[in-house]
């Protein structure tokens, strides 16, 4: 691990740093007691300083609003309850250009240039985000690695 | 680790924390109210996870349809956010 993805957190632990995708953050919500859910309850706990990027907040957003009807007010009370930073575009949309030719599909290029814009590694479930090409770009992590890590 | 603030308690709630960080064997006060608020964080993240369940099961959404359309939306974003602004693809 780079010394760049630790920070003290507020019990004086080192605390591991990384950025989410949104597969991570869904399924922590689903099942809270699951691998993903881990991750995210660290965070609570202070042990990990977790992020995600502005983009994701919205795909959540829209997700929740279409997919599954909630109401504005329940949308709030989840994203305002995810033990999370969010990273500007401001930030990692520098990157975007460079990011577009590592990734298999351009969407996702967001989330690995939010991670070599701040030096982050980048959580995922994603088999095609986790691919050598994008490893030669970023630190990758698959759910589990980074809680065994 | 630098103590740069001080709260204002009442002198009942100052002995109920006294007595707490004492019971449950806190080195500081400051421990134990980082311990408090990360136990905050915690029923806060589980309520919303209760919420997010709730509302896929009101509306029979599986867990992978949410992550099909949420790959659409990713999509949809991407376009929306990114390829008209110049120099981006």
């Amino acid at each position: 691990m780079k010394l760049s993805e630790l920070s003290y957190s507020e019990s004086g632990l080192k605390a591991k740093k990384a950025i989410l995708d949104t597969n991570v953050i869904y399924s922590a919500l689903y099942k809270p007691q699951g691998v993903c859910g881990r991750i995210l309850l660290n965070s609570a706990k202070s042990l990990s300083q977790l992020f995600s990027i502005d983009f994701a907040k919205e795909e959540l957003r829209i997700n929740m609003e279409r997919k599954m009807r909630l109401p504005e007010k329940s949308i709030e009370l989840i994203l305002e309850a995810l033990p999370l930073e969010w990273i500007s575009r401001d930030t990692y949309s520098p990157y975007l250009r460079r990011t577009t030719e590592i990734v298999k599909y351009q969407a996702d290029s967001p989330f690995v240039a939010a991670s070599i814009a701040t030096n982050f590694p980048f959580i995922t479930g994603d088999k095609h985000l986790r691919t050598a090409k994008v490893r030669r770009a970023i630190t990758v992590y698959e759910p589990r690695e980074f809680v065994d890590e | 680790m630098d103590l740069a603030k001080s709260i204002l308690v009442s002198e009942a709630t100052h002995k109920k924390l006294m007595i707490a960080k004492m019971e449950m064997g806190f080195k500081s006060m400051d421990e134990m109210l980082g311990g408090v608020i990360s136990e905050v964080a915690r029923a806060r993240f589980l309520e919303g996870s209760d919420v997010f369940r709730a509302g896929m099961n009101r509306r029979h959404v599986s867990f992978a349809e949410l992550g099909s359309s949420g790959e659409a939306i990713r999509i949809e974003l991407f376009r929306k956010w990114f390829e008209s602004q110049e120099g981006h693809p």
